[in-house]
């Protein structure tokens, strides 16, 4: 897997292109106001993640990499705390996204509410390692509170699109 | 006048409306608490339970919601990183580092004191405004709101550590992303793709959760370690961060202020106030700047006063034209109007004044309300900082998919936001900033009707008009001062550029 | 069995029973068949009213207001809950009433005046026809146009020889606000400018307050709310109304007796009968716009008996002394009203447009937003 350098880069010229694409289109429809502002941030999107990516690439042949600097941002990080085996965190950053893509496409067969406990159920079970017990209780109390939620504040709940059963 | 508010006073104190208070605030507490769910949901459910509700109990009942409401979010915001609502995600930025080095209810008990203060002063300032009200909002015409816009964009991007570049990057991904959907001026679609989902464009709510919330948990999941070991001050921690308000009490008294004056400016949504504020203290601040973002208590107490104070501000317009300054402001003119409660000039009248003050009244009770009953729950809810993920992040997830669907009640809202995190983690990893995303986006749809009507109503003179000289100036002061930034990063751009260095700023 | 395969198998089972047990409202699966024996037809049913708005503006507060009437008129006393499916300008919500049930009768839809006109001009996206419903009722509700003192508008007459830019402003430049920057237009004013992008009533009666337009337009009901005031105030004056739409004539607003409508204002200031192209859109659009301004609709194969319940009770509704009070009390006025019939076919005359005349809408749109 190449390194987040590699990435950085990639990702750069990936949003150049989108940028670049969106210059495209509002040029193309700049004679009505309506593409004014989308063409003059386009423009400036180009430019920024046009020098974004050749200052990034020069630094990557240099030797060095990118994205080591601080950046203020907000949230929980996968480095913080002490630092694991890389190997380690990337498997473990690949099975949460399949996890994650995981819950909707059950909840598309199955109505959200049992597909969201069956998926709880499974994350704590396989990702969690947790015993029987814990996860029969937490996701029963979790499944009652879910429950009172969504009767008391009107929730929606997603249908199940494919098989139609609620 | 003092009779109106001793006759407001009473209103509100009689046992039926003071009960119709609590339940405000408690279900605004639980709102908050559960990252995603936000004002928004727990109001449209109150909406059909004031068909026929006095009005002193209604308004106790819907403004105890709104205030209770920015003061719950705080816990997740803090506790996990999450933030519990858009307005609450600046408060992450210092609030969780400070839970990672067991301080978390040291921050809890900030973020409350500097709530009911915030909320206290902001609720003083409606009164005092509203009077005033009128040169004000109509003094202040789309070429100032454009600037302020631009203004609040400034802040963001100088707050940003870091390399310039992916700020602003990230910044214009934002205002590209508010460019999606129909343009109010001449009602086409831009950038749909034929997407009837897209046609109105993608909801703030939607981003928020998919930008910050769900990557937050999961690299939570990913670390698999609680967010901190131990606690460093197990009893009295959140006394200690009571104190730490007091100590600092420029910052509280200032950003209130800074709160409620945002709040009264129709078009500077909720969700950049708390930025502002941050980001104005950290410019403002002379000691120890670099301290923010590593866990910096004034860094919480900043955005937390100004969350609530804006309340009071957001109110002004509200009530004053009906100009609704947010979306639950939105909701709660739809139930003043079913209570029969006359919104707009007539509120000024002698006999409506005593309305004014059942606002003010209910908004400093529902603030010190929430606070108490959250500062007490602050000391057991820290401990949630002590215990690993698996215990509570997959529960989280859930709930915040389904927050997620509420917004538009679409497929299409629990595509984007899995998407959105996918893509926002990746972000994370290659370590572009997120925030100047969010900005640019709650900022970019409003810039660009102001600059649209400033233009083809003033020509180019509304550069000359003097409130937009003043605040042009602020925007380009602010930039100057965010470059320069006493490490000479300008020069070291500069430098950068030609000489092909990594330019990297602590 | 060991004790821990027992234990293991024991707590499965016990789960699986919880799960099936609980869970009740949490799926979207609708009330069953309707019983077709004896007793009323929505007897212990639950209609769902779809609204295509955000919760807590007008049409959402007045929406619930009707729905807690029908509740109670409606034979069997079926429970009318609101459902806000904002998106796409109203077409979402009536999507989804497209895909309802059609026959157990059991959703009913709002839908305002624009979405008719949209059915027309901004048809990408819709998946429904509104002819294939009856409308139960139809709330009408007026546009009032209004001049800014602070700009130097004092009466209808100083339209003509005003000598700056004449700034109107709207807030988005569909089917609706096309006609009224036509009907503007055509007055005469020497140097007409449509402003459009302010983003609601409250932010267009300011600027007019600020003198940044020199006239803005709002919902009669915005107007009696908020706008009354300033007026009294002097501050703002009321100029015309849009008018409603009676036997293929605009007649004047109930709410703004004195006020004309626009047509009228055009043959007063410049002498010409209001005929052509543009004014019969105008006839067309504003039939929609106002007469129309809140619609409640109903499958139109429905089973009759769930018609003939609604249909019977909304007339209830609108003879009720309260319900009108309390409408009044929120919109400012008493609603006109057109019931079942009258209104499909207020809707039908709002829809007759020739081929030609749909095009002159597009047309004006494209050419007054690349002024």
């Amino acid at each position: 897997m190449p390194s987040l350098s590699v990435i950085r880069v990639i990702s750069t010229g990936v949003v150049f292109l989108v940028f670049l694409g969106a210059a495209v289109i509002s040029l193309g429809g700049v004679s009505s106001p309506t593409y004014w502002f989308p063409a003059f941030i386009a423009i400036a999107g180009v430019l920024a993640s046009g020098y974004s990516f050749g200052h990034d690439l020069s630094a990557i042949r240099a030797g060095e990499s990118v994205v080591d600097g601080e950046v203020t941002d907000l949230g929980a990080s996968v480095e913080d705390g002490e630092p694991q085996d890389s190997a380690v965190v990337r498997r473990r950053v690949r099975d949460w996204i399949l996890w994650l893509i995981a819950l909707p496409l059950l909840s598309l067969v199955l109505p959200f509410f049992y597909a969201s406990l069956i998926w709880v159920a499974a994350v704590l079970r396989f990702a969690g390692k947790r015993t029987w017990i814990f996860i029969a209780v937490s996701v029963i109390t979790f499944g009652v509170v879910l429950n009172v939620l969504i009767v008391l504040l009107a929730i929606h709940v997603p249908p199940a699109l494919i098989t139609g059963w609620g | 006048m003092f009779e109106s508010a001793l006759e407001a006073l009473q209103m509100i104190l009689s046992p039926q409306n003071l009960l119709w208070l609590v339940i405000g605030v408690g279900i605004g507490l639980i709102l908050g608490l559960i990252p995603g769910l936000g004002g928004i949901t727990g109001m449209a459910v109150l909406l059909p339970l004031i068909v026929g509700m006095d009005p002193a109990s209604g308004i106790g009942m819907l403004i105890g919601l709104n205030a209770a409401t920015t003061i719950g979010d705080t816990f997740p915001s803090v506790l996990m990183g999450v933030p519990g609502t858009a307005a609450s995600q600046a408060t992450v930025v210092d609030g969780y580092p400070m839970a990672r080095k067991g301080l978390a209810n040291v921050a809890l008990g900030a973020a409350f004191t500097s709530n009911m203060i915030g909320g206290i002063i902001g609720a003083i300032a409606l009164f005092l405004v509203i009077p005033l009200a009128r040169p004000i909002i109509v003094g202040i015409g789309s070429p100032q709101l454009f600037m302020l816009s631009l203004l609040g964009l400034a802040l963001v991007i100088v707050i940003s550590r870091g390399a310039l570049a992916p700020a602003l990057i990230t910044g214009l991904l934002g205002m590209l992303l508010a460019m999606i959907g129909s343009a109010n001026m001449t009602g086409d679609y831009r950038f749909t793709g034929g997407v009837l989902y897209l046609f109105d464009g993608i909801d703030l709510a939607v981003l928020a959760i998919g930008l910050f919330a769900i990557p937050s948990v999961l690299s939570l999941l990913v670390q698999g370690e609680a967010v901190s070991k131990g606690m460093s001050y197990t009893r009295g921690g959140v006394l200690r961060g009571a104190r730490e308000v007091f100590r600092h009490k420029r910052v509280v008294v200032g950003n209130s202020l800074l709160g409620t004056a945002l709040g009264i400016i129709p078009g500077i949504g909720g969700s950049v106030i708390d930025w502002i504020a941050y980001g104005a203290t950290k410019r403002m601040v002379k000691k120890d700047r670099d301290n923010f973002g590593k866990g910096d208590i004034r860094g919480v107490i900043a955005p937390e006063a100004a969350n609530n104070a804006k309340d009071g501000g957001v109110l002004v317009p509200t009530l004053m034209f009906g100009i609704p300054g947010s979306a639950t402001a939105a909701i709660l003119l739809g139930g003043l109007a079913t209570m029969g409660v006359a919104t707009g000039p007539t509120i000024l009248r002698p006999e409506n004044i005593y309305l004014i003050f059942v606002f003010v009244w209910t908004l400093a009770m529902a603030n010190a309300l929430g606070a108490i009953a959250s500062a007490s729950l602050a000391g057991p809810l820290s401990k949630l900082s002590l215990l690993k993920p698996y215990s509570y992040a997959p529960f989280l997830l859930v709930v915040m998919v389904l927050a997620a669907y509420q917004s538009g009640v679409h497929w299409g809202d629990i595509v984007t936001v899995v998407v959105l995190a996918l893509l926002s983690w990746g972000m994370q990893a290659i370590k572009w900033p997120r925030p100047p995303l969010i900005i640019g986006f709650v900022l970019g749809q409003g810039a660009e009707n102001y600059l649209w009507i400033s233009v083809s109503r003033y020509d180019w003179s509304w550069l000359t008009q003097p409130a937009t000289v003043i605040l042009g100036v602020l925007v380009i002061a602010t930039l100057v001062a965010g470059f320069a930034n006493g490490s000479g990063r300008l020069t070291r751009l500069a430098s950068s550029i030609l000489t092909r260095q990594k330019v990297n700023d602590a | 069995m060991s004790s821990k395969t027992r234990f293991v198998s024991g707590s499965a089972l016990s789960v699986a029973a919880i799960l099936a047990l609980t869970g009740c409202g949490v799926t979207n699966q609708q009330g069953g068949a309707v019983d077709s024996g004896e007793g009323p037809y929505y007897e212990g049913q639950t209609i769902t009213m779809i609204v295509p708005f955000d919760a807590g503006g007008a049409s959402d507060t007045f929406s619930r207001l009707l729905a807690t009437y029908l509740t109670e008129y409606v034979e069997g006393n079926p429970e009318v809950v609101v459902e806000n499916v904002p998106g796409g300008g109203q077409k979402e919500g009536l999507n989804q009433f497209e895909r309802a049930d059609h026959e157990n009768g059991l959703t009913l839809a709002m839908a305002s005046g624009g979405i008719i006109a949209s059915t027309l001009f901004d048809t990408e996206g819709i998946q429904f026809d509104p002819t294939d419903y009856e409308t139960l009722a139809a709330f009408g509700g007026g546009m009032t146009i209004f001049g800014s003192v602070a700009a130097g508008v004092e009466s209808l007459e100083d339209l003509p020889t005003f000598d700056q830019t004449f700034f109107y402003g709207g807030m988005e430049l569909n089917a609706s606000e096309s006609v009224r920057v036509f009907a503007l237009g055509e007055l005469s004013i020497p140097d007409f400018a449509p402003l459009m992008g302010y983003d609601g009533g409250g932010s267009i009666t300011t600027a007019v307050m600020r003198g940044e337009l020199t006239a803005g337009n709002s919902t009669s009901s915005h107007y009696l709310n908020n706008v009354l005031p300033l007026e009294e105030d002097g501050e703002i004056i009321p100029l015309m109304t849009q008018g409603y739409v009676k036997d293929g004539e605009v007649v004047r607003d109930p709410a703004f007796p004195d006020l004309p409508t626009m047509p009228e204002a055009y043959e007063e200031l410049t002498g010409e009968a209001a005929e052509g192209t543009g004014w019969d859109v105008y006839r067309a659009v504003t039939t929609a716009q106002t007469n129309l301004l809140r619609n409640y609709w109903i499958h139109g194969d429905a089973d009759d008996a769930a018609k003939a319940a609604l249909h019977e009770a909304i007339t209830e509704v609108v003879a009720d002394e309260e319900f009108l009070a309390e409408a009044e009390k929120l919109l400012g006025e008493v609603p006109p009203v057109l019931l079942g019939e009258e209104a499909d076919a207020s809707l039908a005359a709002a829809r007759d447009l020739s081929p030609e005349q749909v095009d002159w809408v597009n047309d004006f749109i494209d050419a007054a937003a690349t002024r």
